[in-house]
């Protein structure tokens, strides 16, 4: 009894990145938020920790945390601006969360990591999987949240490619009433708990087998 | 001595540092600033084609714009542009920025589309002060109440229609903000008359 309890209070990859993706999991309430956000979290990282990487002789310890922030928050800014120019509507109707990127912890701990090591390949691979699992965790995300919380799917991508896409727009049958509650804060987090409960369980139940 | 050096050092990284990321920032911006204009002109358009709907145009609204004549009264400003639609070389139809100022709680400033035929196409809320819940109706995404003055012009609404239901006008007031209601209404009458007034300048500039 006791090992398994043991092992519940584990420490837990994908609980440590789903805090740091907290802000950003409020603005994923649709598919196409969510891959507009899951990509400029994966071009801060990418940016910073190339920054970092680039810095490493001349940052001495002291000034180590000075040095990260500036550059955490140079790169934000760089995202934001590509963003604009690349998704401008998205950028419109996700204005606020683009400065939030900088608040995810885990880009500052894949910084950190590309200073002290040597292996600086390894680290940068190492950021690119974060990146990657970025995108694993937000587009299902973006997409039940769309599809339960509003009955719609795929309703933005026009804004993406040719006015055409809105084609690909899906519509939920008449009788479907929406939980609306999943499209607002409270709901990704709700919909995360769930996500980490059967994730949990899974896991419970394999380590005792 | 030694720790000195060592300060010295950090301040010349730190300050490297800064410029560097600086130069980096700096010239996103000279890369992406043309295509964030066009991006921004583009969603600027999308909006005030949606005012001026089901009209479309042979030219780009937002490039071109004239300064026409000031009228206080009719809630032209000084300095205010029109946007120009245009179907080949005759101009077909006309934003102005107008403020409303009778507003319950101040001015409203908001955009009205109207045709040569001297129509109204549209009316878009751009900024109000009003009570929310109650005047803040007027906003085309809480209540379809400002699309009623599509179609409506001087010929097919005369004077005394040109008020809230309550007064005998032909218009619906909101509910609980009729001084609201009022003050639209008037402001949309009065540019009307503008219109006419101002016709030759308007449209055969």
């Amino acid at each position: 009894m006791s090992d398994v309890k043991k092992e519940a209070w584990e420490y837990n990859q994908v609980e440590l990145l789903l805090l740091g993706f907290s802000p950003i999991l409020i603005a994923t309430n649709s598919f196409s938020n969510a891959l507009v956000l899951a990509s400029a979290t994966t071009v801060t990282l990418i940016l910073s920790t190339g920054l970092a990487f680039f810095f490493k002789k001349i940052i001495s310890p002291e000034i180590k945390l000075l040095s990260l922030l500036i550059i955490i928050s140079f790169s934000t800014t760089i995202t934001e601006l590509l963003a604009q120019a690349y998704t401008f509507e998205h950028s419109i109707i996700l204005e606020s969360f683009f400065p939030l990127i900088a608040t995810n912890f885990i880009i500052l701990i894949k910084m950190e990591k590309v200073l002290k090591n040597n292996n600086t390949s390894l680290q940068m691979l190492h950021a690119a999987k974060i990146g990657l699992i970025g995108f694993l965790i937000l587009l299902p995300l973006g997409f039940i949240r769309e599809l339960v919380g509003t009955g719609e799917l795929f309703s933005n991508m026009d804004l993406f490619w040719s006015p055409a896409a809105i084609e690909s727009k899906f519509t939920a049958p008449q009788f479907f009433n929406p939980l609306i509650i999943i499209t607002l804060p409270s709901g990704a987090f709700i919909f995360c708990g769930l996500l980490l409960a059967i994730y949990n369980l899974i896991r419970s139940k394999i380590h005792k087998s | 001595m030694r720790h000195l050096r060592k300060v010295l050092f950090n301040i010349t990284a730190l300050i490297f540092i800064i410029i560097f990321c600086g130069g980096l920032l700096v010239a996103t911006l000279y890369n992406t600033n043309s295509r964030i204009q066009k991006e921004a002109n583009q969603y600027e358009e999308k909006a005030l084609l949606g005012i001026l709907s089901p009209y479309s145009f042979t030219n780009s609204i937002v490039e071109e714009r004239i300064t026409i004549p000031v009228n206080t009264n009719a809630g032209i400003e000084e300095g205010s542009k029109a946007y120009l639609g245009k179907q080949n070389q005759k101009i077909i139809a006309i934003l102005l920025p107008i403020t409303a100022k009778e507003g319950y709680s101040g001015e409203i400033k908001m955009l009205v589309g109207i045709s040569s035929k001297r129509e109204i196409l549209g009316i878009k809320i751009l900024s109000h002060r009003e009570t929310a819940g109650l005047g803040d109706k007027i906003e085309k995404d809480k209540s379809d109440w400002i699309t009623r003055f599509k179609g409506r012009s001087l010929k097919n609404t005369d004077l005394n229609a040109w008020d809230v239901e309550k007064n005998g006008g032909d218009f619906d007031q909101l509910t609980g903000a009729t001084i609201t209601s009022r003050s639209i209404i008037i402001a949309t009458r009065r540019v009307l008359n503008y219109v006419e007034d101002n016709y030759e300048a308007l449209f055969k500039p």
